[in-house]
């Protein structure tokens, strides 16, 4: 398959899409030009809804996708994180999908089978080189052979895989969610985070229901004590263009990608420590830094100056007191003497 | 590069090297055709073949090989010390070899003295003997007890640290012999201000038809309106203040103490170049910690260390040439620590990085200059996303 031009996919950062105007040249005519531009350049953004039950914000339809696509907001609650339950569904239920289209899980299936097969034939090699080596020890064979023959991957044809390992999964459940016209019912919604939400309302205008940002603040402060100061984090590395997720797998507070997932894995991964808070042992800092390094990520610890929030905070007073906290990075790595020494 | 984190230490020794450093050249002329295994092949699952045998038994060979040579030292690089404990130096009576290139202090006599964890080194090293003033020679559980004794609680984890670091070839000396700390001067800069320009017009795009509150109802959201250039939603996004390479620190400056101090500077194995008396910037700059007795320290204690770092672009190392996530990764300045606990020792490196500093929306493609080198991209990696 050929390789996709990720930069074609996604070429919105943010769910928001300006009418870039030219800037004023002084001539007459550029400066009307500019005029003209000025005046009826609109703003063709999209506007999204999300809604908020049980606890969880929740988008679907077109949002669903805009979220996703446009700076990488949320997950596919039955996916691994974008929403793609509905191609693997489709597929499985022999339902059209358009060609060449793939969900991650699927990528990641192929490249596992693939290793998989890799592996065994790698086995079969050596199982043939050992046999090859206990012969001429019994003087049945001589010692002459060429060893540069190493197991190639081997061509992979992966709808013929798909259909095979859909193949038994067919379920009485299935009929719930085909159409009368044979049509899939796409059941998925994307999940956000309480600070993607608060980001994406504040920032690009979600509306979350019906809350408004002191609704919002006051409903997720009450699940978390410390709501504004994850936030203001999470704001702060939005605000220079990171692509903030979730650092749950790591065991740290959030993972930054350039651009995002589709792009390349996560550089960093965000510790958030209050700063008058008591600091932990070298145990635990040990632990979070070898784990994180372990999968080729630079540990951060993001100290937060947190102002004393007074009163209600609504989306005036938010501006306000965001700008009242205080940020600073510190990366701690493991140390190697041998690997410094030149 | 990017395995600096990987410490040869903790993987399976290969000792067949040291063959030739032994003299018990191990492998027989008939198989010199032959090669070990690479390391790092888990392959001695026992398959009763000659083959693996003759690998298995020259790989041990070698070990007994290295282990078994005879350890000796030069004769005439054979020096005698006379420990003062009332000055807890150590004297040395004529300093020869090459250890004291870059270990000990002369006086304007010309002799040499010697620091508790100089002399534990030397002392375990074999080349010195340790004396009384009275001339009664001390044992090394001796020069422990009256070296390490009088240091102060943390003085067996600085003769550890000094230790290690010696044996993996570095040059180690205690901080500031030579000059008191310096105080950085800090510029003054604001936190988190944005850059604003009269000539930017950015104030002219927020408004046009669309975005006049009187005639239309725009939503309250902080992006809305029209923009000249993507960057500048960035820039109206950025609330939050945050700590800029040269700008004032976070925490207030006290008066407390800071626990953590610069114990030793250390500088790459490069003696040649290294005097002892008018030492070069160090390399490195080493904390010892306690990691019984301490935790982490503070955002106010991490900064002061900051500020007597080593900036890295006083050793030649051209930061502000780099690629914008080895900014991010490595910082403008660093502080190393030795964590010991009960003689087990881990480092790690504190750097002091700024993302407000270095923008990721401003890091844009630029035309590839041929320079032949591929940074370590994320495909070549391993890791989860």
């Amino acid at each position: 398959m050929k390789k996709q031009n990720l930069n074609a996919l996604y070429p919105h950062p943010y769910p928001y899409v300006v009418d870039v105007v030219p800037p004023v040249i002084h001539n007459p005519i550029s400066v009307l030009y500019f005029l003209c531009r000025w005046i009826f350049a609109g703003n063709t953004s999209p506007e999204y809804t999300a809604e908020y039950v049980d606890g969880v914000v929740r988008a679907v339809g077109d949002a669903r996708e805009g979220l996703w696509k446009m700076g990488f907001f949320g997950k596919g609650i039955l996916s691994r994180s974008e929403p793609s339950w509905d191609i693997r569904t489709k597929r499985r239920l022999g339902l059209h999908v358009e060609e060449g289209v793939y969900a991650p899980e699927e990528v990641t299936q192929f490249r596992r089978e693939q290793r998989q097969h890799f592996k065994a034939e790698r086995a079969k090699a050596e199982e043939e080189e050992l046999k090859r080596r206990q012969d001429i020890d019994r003087g049945l064979a001589v010692a002459d052979k060429n060893e540069d023959d190493k197991p190639v991957r081997p061509e992979f044809d992966r709808d013929a895989f798909l259909a095979k390992s859909y193949e038994m999964e067919k379920r009485t459940e299935d009929d719930e969610v085909v159409d009368s016209l044979g049509n899939l019912v796409d059941i998925e919604f994307l999940q956000l985070m309480d600070v993607e939400a608060l980001f994406l309302h504040m920032a690009f205008g979600l509306k979350v229901g019906d809350m408004d940002v002191k609704a919002m603040v006051d409903e997720f402060t009450r699940k978390d004590p410390r709501f504004l100061t994850y936030y203001a984090v999470y704001h702060h590395y939005r605000s220079l263009g990171w692509c903030v997720r979730s650092g749950i797998k790591f065991g740290a507070d959030f993972l930054l990608y350039k651009k995002g997932p589709p792009f390349t894995h996560a550089e960093f991964c965000i510790k958030v420590m209050p700063k008058d808070e008591p600091m932990p042992d070298f145990w635990w800092q040990s632990n979070l830094c070898r784990v994180i390094g372990g999968v080729k990520k630079t540990t951060v610890f993001c100290f937060v100056d947190v102002p004393k929030v007074e009163g209600v905070v609504d989306d005036a007073k938010l501006v306000e007191v965001l700008k009242q906290f205080k940020v600073r990075e510190v990366v701690y790595r493991r140390w190697i003497p041998s690997r410094n020494r030149d | 590069m990017e395995d600096d984190t990987i410490d040869l230490a903790d993987e399976q020794q290969d000792w067949s090297f040291l063959d030739a450093i032994s003299g018990t050249k191990t492998t027989s002329p008939h198989d010199n055709n032959q090669s070990l295994p690479k390391r790092g092949e888990k392959d001695f699952e026992q398959d009763d073949t000659d083959y693996q045998q003759k690998v298995l038994q020259s790989s041990l060979d070698a070990m007994y090989g290295a282990l078994g040579g005879e350890r000796r030292h030069n004769a005439k690089n054979h020096v005698r010390a006379v420990w003062f404990d009332e000055l807890q130096k150590a004297q040395v009576d004529v300093a020869r070899g090459p250890h004291f290139k870059t270990i000990g202090t002369s006086d304007s006599q010309g002799k040499v003295w010697l620091y508790p964890e100089e002399t534990i080194y030397l002392l375990e090293r074999g080349s010195m003997e340790l004396f009384w003033p009275n001339g009664v020679q001390i044992s090394l559980q001796g020069a422990y007890a009256v070296c390490a004794g009088k240091m102060g609680e943390d003085g067996i984890d600085k003769i550890h640290t000094y230790s290690h670091l010696k044996r993996a070839g570095f040059v180690v000396q205690r901080a500031y012999q030579q000059s008191p700390p310096s105080v950085s001067v800090s510029r003054d800069r604001p936190l988190g201000s944005s850059s604003f320009s009269l000539f930017s017009y950015s104030w002219i795009y927020r408004f046009n038809v669309h975005n006049i509150p009187f005639l239309w109802t725009h939503p309250r959201q902080l992006i809305f309106g029209v923009y000249n250039d993507r960057d500048q939603i960035y820039r109206d996004l950025q609330l939050v203040q945050a700590y800029r390479h040269g700008g004032p620190r976070m925490s207030l400056e006290t008066a407390a103490e800071n626990p953590f101090k610069v114990t030793y500077f250390v500088w790459k194995p490069r003696a040649a170049d290294f005097k002892k008396s008018s030492p070069p910037p160090p390399d490195f700059k080493i904390v010892v910690v306690n990691t019984e007795r301490q935790n982490m320290p503070t955002l106010e204690q991490t900064e002061q260390l900051f500020e007597e770092a080593v900036r890295r672009h006083e050793n030649g190392d051209v930061l502000d040439q780099r690629h914008i996530m080895q900014k991010l990764k490595f910082g403008k300045r660093e502080i190393i620590l030795a964590m010991l606990d009960y003689g087990v020792i881990n480092f790690v490196t504190l750097a002091d990085v700024s993302f407000a500093s270095n923008p990721l929306y401003e890091d844009k493609p630029k035309p590839r200059r041929n320079n032949g080198k591929t940074r370590g991209g994320a495909k070549k990696r391993g890791g989860k996303r």
